[in-house]
């Protein structure tokens, strides 16, 4: 009795806390600040990162999630290979520099691009306004705009003031991520 | 659509040209050999190391990759009228190297001082209008606050007449043996042997490798290489190499100190005149035409190099070679891979594997990738030419060292 109450526990919190990583995208255009908030939420800390060529990886641990977030390089000609990394991904991150008011139809644009893809048909996107911590940055509802985030359909979205150098907003938008993609396993 | 890819290499093609001036050849901000950004803020040339450390300034300055974004006829022109030279004498103008102690560049956190000081704070920025009130404006050819080689400035016109041989056949350089300008001395051969090392270290910008590789001897030679690898973007622009490479060969025999703009350009000028009248006649139009055509570089190559040094022509044919994945800088990749946390089950990754390798600087890739048309006819030219000019220096007892291999 004891040994199949333990049993039906057991899979209970298997059912609950899946050890099998997720799979996070940590997309954006360059300078936004993707590697920098890869590094303070796997290590707390800021680090100078410099441009990223190729890709980082991480996994984070964050409500019983195991997150395995891939940081990709986002410079213009490192964009079109964003989609290797698309299969199999359970949510996005996509971090915008609230300080580039230049590019960020350049961000609505490769955001946009890049929902089309089947891959990510339904994942949640989170939408990390970076750099709150800087003067006259764009707020996040301004940023929401700018991306057209109002016109986007068939999937949850939300978009979070972050700064990474202050490590701001970062676990709120990771609670938000985890969350959504929770409920999309219970099946 | 095809026109604007066009006018994007245009742009590229002007951007390494820009990149191959002698001031422009190091990290404004580091002094590293070899800069692989450009940072758009302020117009300078700067090394990998510092573009991350320019996005963490406040406000941050704007960085972009010389080979891994693209640039608009404007941005060039920007850049243009910049540069180094100008960014020197503006952001560091009332800065006095004697006074100030001495910056340990391989020190992350003084470099990092240094440049809140300078671009934060503004401590040593001098107005553009005052620092250049006795100079002629376009700072790019404006003050001589670097010293540097100037047979090492890239002669533009030395670049012509290949570059327009190109778009027909290619043909092999020869270079008379009597009365070469490029006729190497003992110093030029010795600084070719040590450019083999140092050059790619240099635009690779693996630390580890360049910090190993200055040597005051080989400055002249090495700081030339980068620039012309960097031309290897485009077929044409690879062409430049040429009279880049004879020329940095010369280099310290020529002219190893600078004292003013005016003797400058005086060498320069004679530099040009002599690679005008020397090197345009002595092209051999008949020796290269069946090469030209030739789709595989490897078995050429190392026919055309063994005669004078069977292995290092092998060798060095190699970057230039057409299957620059298979021989250059295997460990540069992997390297990479692993700093990155490559892990075997990413999916995308066989696709990857060209990113870090021209990433990094290494042309062969970069060449090939964005230009998915040229790969053969553009490789099919620009390998020859550096060879070639190993075969005229080849020729001549004292250098048996091609400055590419």
């Amino acid at each position: 009795m004891g040994l199949l109450l333990s049993r039906v526990l057991e899979s209970l919190d298997g059912l609950v806390r899946t050890r099998q990583p997720v799979r996070i995208l940590l997309l954006g255009l360059d300078a936004a600040g993707k590697t920098t908030i890869l590094h303070r939420l796997k290590l707390g800390e800021v680090v100078t990162t410099i441009p990223t060529i190729g890709f980082n990886v991480e996994t984070i641990e964050y409500r019983n999630i195991s997150f395995t977030v891939w940081d990709v390089g986002g410079q213009k000609i490192l964009r079109p290979l964003w989609h290797h990394y698309f299969s199999n991904a359970k949510g996005l991150i996509y971090v915008v520099d609230s300080l580039d008011r230049e590019r960020v139809q350049e961000a609505a644009d490769e955001l946009a691009d890049m929902l089309q893809h089947d891959e990510l048909r339904h994942i949640p996107v989170v939408v990390m306004a970076n750099k709150q911590d800087m003067p006259r940055v764009m707020s996040p509802s301004e940023v929401t705009e700018r991306l057209g985030m109002g016109k986007m359909t068939g999937r949850p979205w939300h978009v979070q003031a972050t700064s990474a150098t202050q490590g701001e907003g970062l676990y709120e938008a990771l609670d938000w991520l985890s969350r959504e993609i929770s409920q999309s396993r219970q099946y | 659509m095809s026109s604007r890819r066009k006018q994007e290499e245009k742009n590229l093609q002007l951007l390494r040209e820009q990149a191959a001036l002698a001031p422009n050849k190091q990290c404004l901000d580091c002094g590293q050999r070899g800069p692989t950004y450009v940072n758009m803020t302020i117009g300078s040339f700067v090394c990998t190391s510092c573009s991350g450390r320019l996005r963490g300034l406040t406000p941050p300055h704007r960085v972009k990759s010389i080979s891994m974004a693209s640039f608009s006829a404007e941005e060039i022109e920007f850049i243009k009228q910049r540069g180094n030279e100008w960014c020197k004498a503006v952001w560091l103008g009332s800065f006095d190297s004697s006074r100030h102690p001495a910056i340990d560049m391989k020190d992350d956190s003084q470099i990092k001082d240094f440049m809140e000081l300078k671009y934060e704070k503004k401590r040593y920025y001098v107005e553009p209008s005052v620092a250049f009130k006795d100079k002629p404006s376009g700072g790019g050819g404006g003050g001589s606050s670097q010293p540097s080689p100037p047979a090492a400035v890239e002669p533009p016109p030395a670049i012509k007449p290949l570059s327009k041989l190109a778009g027909a056949h290619v043909k092999p350089i020869v270079l008379g043996q009597n009365g070469d300008p490029f006729s190497p001395t003992g110093r030029a051969a010795a600084s070719a042997a040590t450019a083999q090392t140092a050059n790619f270290a240099n635009f690779a910008n693996f630390d580890a490798l360049n910090a190993a590789a200055p040597q005051p001897g080989a400055r002249p030679a090495t700081s030339t290489a980068p620039g012309s690898f960097a031309n290897f973007g485009s077929p044409a622009a690879a062409l430049s190499a040429v009279p880049l490479a004879t020329s940095s060969a010369a280099a310290p025999a020529a002219a190893p100190t600078s004292s003013s703009a005016a003797d400058r350009y005086a060498a320069l000028k004679e530099l040009d005149e002599v690679l005008k009248s020397e090197v345009e006649p002595k092209i051999d139009w008949t020796a290269g035409a069946a090469r030209g055509h030739e789709p595989a570089g490897g078995g050429g190559w190392a026919a055309f190099g063994s005669p004078h040094q069977p292995a290092p022509a092998s060798n060095g044919a190699s970057p230039y070679g057409q299957s620059p994945q298979q021989h250059s800088f295997p460990a540069g990749q992997f390297t990479h891979h692993a700093a990155n946390g490559f892990s075997p089950d990413m999916g995308g990754l066989s696709g990857y594997g060209g990113v870090p390798t021209s990433s990094a600087g290494f042309l062969p890739a970069t060449g090939g990738w964005p230009v998915p048309g040229q790969p053969a006819s553009g490789w099919g030219a620009p390998p020859h030419n550096p060879f070639m000019s190993n075969g005229g220096l080849a020729g001549s007892p004292a250098n048996p060292h091609n400055p590419f291999l």
